[in-house]
């Protein structure tokens, strides 16, 4: 099932993708980790409505922005957490901690690559301060949208 | 009169419409990979410096504790 105008690939195509690449992302910070794949597929689902709603509220576009695309999904894995770790050693504590975190917003930075096509790099101080400002502040997926804005431009 | 302006402008959806929406691309899965290798040839090491930076901002909060 297409999930909306804008997300024109099936629910289950995202569902694997996204799996893939935290799997891959997981190797490279050298933790094992377990994905829920109803939590998951509930990310999914809540992103795609959010989607939905933008593109019934602004029917002058053709596509939601690649920073909100991108900042709702960031919004809806921290928030739903589907991603935990197995195997830590106690200097990877941290890692544990915040997991849904750092792959929220490795995945969220990949798909904002990936719609932009292009090579610009962002402001990575200030996203990585946005790690612990996602684990602990209060967000909406629309302020994680405008600050995905802000640190690219 | 004026308040049924505002009535009138918030019900026909203008008000909403005013709020500027930069027009996007269809996201397919192939927007990952693309994004994936963008990523990987500008910025290997990000993955690696979010993990540090979390111990490093615990070594902080450590050290600005114990100067207190």
């Amino acid at each position: 099932m297409i999930c909306s105008h804008t997300l024109g690939s099936r629910k289950n195509d995202l569902l694997a993708k996204i799996t893939n690449i935290t799997n891959k992302k997981s190797k490279q910070l050298n933790i094992k980790i377990t994905i829920d794949n109803n939590i998951l597929a509930d990310v999914i689902q809540r992103w795609c409505d959010e989607i939905k709603k933008i593109e019934t509220i602004n029917q002058n576009i053709n596509y939601v922005s690649p920073f909100r695309v991108s900042g709702f999904l960031t919004f809806w894995i921290r928030k739903l957490k589907p991603f935990s770790v197995i195997k830590y050693s106690d200097k990877d504590i941290e890692k544990q901690i915040y997991v849904n975190e750092i792959f929220a917003l490795i995945i969220g930075l990949i798909l904002l690559y990936g719609l932009l096509n292009d090579k610009k790099k962002i402001n990575s101080g200030a996203f990585l301060r946005l790690l612990t400002s996602l684990r602990y502040n209060s967000m909406s997926p629309m302020s994680v949208a405008l600050i995905y804005e802000y640190l690219y431009e | 009169m004026a308040n049924n302006n505002i009535a009138d402008a918030i019900f026909s959806g203008k008000i909403l419409n005013t709020v500027a929406q930069n027009d996007g691309v269809k996201v397919t899965v192939d927007a990952f990979d693309r994004g994936l290798e963008i990523l990987d040839e500008i910025d290997p090491n990000l993955v690696n410096r979010i993990a540090d930076s979390l111990s490093s901002d615990k070594d902080k909060k450590d050290t600005n504790k114990e100067e207190k």
